[in-house]
């Protein structure tokens, strides 16, 4: 089992006034699977996703992640977790702007990287079609070469499972299509996807799709 | 990617930031090097100008009769010139001076004109101080004398003059001041002894900023009882006024300081400090994604910290290259009486380039550790 989440419950609480945003989630992902999410605005989509990515603790029940509890671990151990076992695509990108686009994928390597993982980060771009601007910013490119250069980046550390938070939700169809091929690529060889989407297309691709509605899975 | 390049590159994509953070360093380095080098300058200026109007004790033998002595101006009585030395090696912390002059005066006739006679020996300078001697330096062989004695000698610079058996070459052009200077020939201590005859003695030692800086006690007291202590053959006499001018010329430099420093530094900390948090503010996604991709805190504060660091290094530099070339530009013009003494304070300035980069970073501390408390989560769900 890749991913086991147990009764997971997450309240935001702001000026006096408590928010349920997930409430008693319990769902498994298998190794392997592709598993697309959907639901209305504010349904808990990118709080699932942030908590199963141990970016945000529940503030009820239980996350194991590869078999490791992942909220008992530290947060310098769940970093090391992070960044060795998870990929993440994000909507908006989150790209550093000073860095070329090299940068930004190597971003994703702990530590020094070596001259293998420069060559691989390179491969990616190249397999990605953006070895030729690997020397460029990202305010240079394109939304859809953005969310190319964000895919490779979760890519470098051949990850074991990749979340991804509506990535195609700014591109056109086309660079969305292109984006959801290399999650499906990605899949085929092994990994986990666990997909936040609004497009129909991409649930083409899922092996189940979650509905959640007010925090709460109401159809699996 | 090594942290540096990524500072580097960061400082490079954020311009306007980094260049706000490295004026407001630099002008406030420039501006603590100025107002130091300044500082020292106005003292040298100072103490020069007051110099010129006298010393401010003068330490006479203790029978002299002040009736005597207010009349003449010097002491009939004599002392041994070894006193000097005891007055120099014994004073303690309480009382401080810059130098201190042993001198022989008395009334001399030369062809007909009545002149004064005053013999000088070398400046006691303040041990460890550093201070160059004051006042004009007597060669040997040598004397100075004042503009009516060379008009009625007519004698005039490099002329050769007697006095009694022995040849002098004048070694000042002679200014009128409308003192007793106008009348007096100043010639080394051990040249005058042996004209008068007095060898080994003096009859007053003078001393300038000798002081006891107590503002609520009377320092003439003070200095009265330390003197009399080392040597009670002595009498002593202040001239309050001048005194007085140095010491409110002293605190008053201080206060500036005082003020003027802080002032700076607490001025460029706010700045520093809240360019810096702009610049978290600017990152909070950068923030958020190297959380997401497992970088630790210690990374995130050292982008922000080390940019701090590299940014003070340079506006120390620049600050430094800054100051001192403006106080050597300008310094001369509002300092032109010692003008020559205006040099590069090369200390100050290393303290100040090691000095400025750590206080960059002290000012950026608290901004990089809101940058290392933020939660990420918050960042990545603002889609």
């Amino acid at each position: 089992m890749m991913i086991r989440c147990d009764r997971v419950t997450k309240i935001f609480r702001k000026n006096g006034t408590e928010v349920t945003s997930l409430d008693r989630f319990t769902a498994e992902v298998a190794k392997g699977e592709f598993v697309a999410v959907r639901g209305p605005s504010g349904s808990g989509k990118t709080t699932l996703l942030l908590t199963l990515g141990g970016m945000q603790r529940p503030s009820e029940g239980s996350v194991q992640l590869d078999r490791h509890d992942l909220y008992a671990l530290s947060p310098a151990e769940r970093a090391r977790l992070r960044s060795s076992e998870i990929g993440f695509v994000f909507q908006m990108f989150h790209l550093v702007p000073y860095l070329d686009l090299l940068g930004n994928v190597l971003l994703a390597c702990p530590g020094k990287p070596s001259v293998a993982v420069r060559q691989r980060a390179g491969g990616l771009l190249d397999e990605l079609g953006l070895a030729k601007r690997a020397n460029h910013r990202p305010g240079e490119l394109s939304a859809g070469e953005r969310q190319r250069l964000a895919v490779a980046r979760a890519l470098l550390n051949r990850p074991k499972l990749i979340l991804a938070d509506e990535p195609t939700g700014n591109l056109d169809s086309e660079n969305a299509a292109e984006v959801i091929r290399h999650l499906v690529e990605f899949h085929r060889s092994g990994g986990t996807v666990v997909l936040v989407t609004h497009g129909a297309a991409a649930e083409t691709h899922a092996d189940r799709i979650l509905r959640l509605e007010q925090g709460r899975l109401v159809a699996d | 990617m090594s942290i540096w390049s990524d500072i580097l590159r960061e400082v490079g994509f954020r311009k306007l930031n980094a260049l706000f953070s490295l004026l407001g360093l630099a002008v406030a380095v420039a501006v603590v090097l100025v107002s130091q080098l300044l500082a020292e300058a106005d003292e040298r200026e100072t103490r020069r100008v007051t110099r010129d109007m006298g010393f401010n004790l003068r330490l006479i033998p203790a029978e002299t009769d002040l009736g005597q002595f207010y009349r003449d101006g010097f002491s009939r009585q004599t002392m041994d010139v070894s006193m000097l030395d005891r007055l120099a090696t014994q004073l303690t912390n309480n009382v401080s001076f810059n130098h201190l002059v042993g001198s022989l005066r008395r009334e001399y006739t030369i062809n007909g004109q009545n002149i004064l006679l005053v013999g000088l020996s070398d400046t006691y300078v303040a041990p460890g101080q550093g201070k160059k001697p004051m006042g004009f330096e007597i060669k040997k062989g040598t004397i100075h004398i004042g503009s009516q004695v060379a008009f009625v000698q007519k004698k005039k610079k490099d002329d050769t003059m007697h006095i009694g058996v022995r040849r002098f070459a004048v070694a000042n052009d002679p200014i009128e001041t409308g003192t007793p200077d106008d009348i007096t020939i100043f010639g080394r201590l051990e040249d005058v002894q042996l004209l008068l005859g007095l060898a080994q003695k003096i009859n007053e030692i003078e001393a300038i900023d000798c002081l006891c800086l107590t503002a609520d006690q009377d320092p003439l007291a003070i200095l009265r009882k330390e003197i009399g202590g080392i040597l009670p053959e002595v009498q002593v006499v202040q001239q309050r006024t001048l005194a007085d001018a140095r010491a409110k010329q002293r605190q008053t430099r201080e206060k500036v300081n005082q003020f003027v420093l802080p002032s700076v530094l607490v001025a460029s900390a706010v700045w520093m400090g809240l360019l810096a948090v702009v610049n978290v503010r600017d990152r909070r996604q950068e923030i958020g994604i190297l959380r997401a991709l497992g970088k630790g805190g210690g990374r995130i504060a050292a982008l922000f910290l080390g940019k701090a660091v590299l940014v003070g290094l340079v506006a120390a530099l620049i600050g430094a290259a800054l100051g001192t070339w403006a106080v050597l530009e300008f310094g001369p013009s509002l300092f032109p009486v010692t003008k020559k003494a205006i040099q590069v304070n090369w200390p100050l300035a290393v303290q100040l380039i090691v000095a400025t980069p750590v206080f960059a970073a002290m000012a950026s501390f608290i901004p990089a550790m809101l940058a290392v408390s933020h939660d990420p989560a918050e960042t990545l769900r603002e889609d």
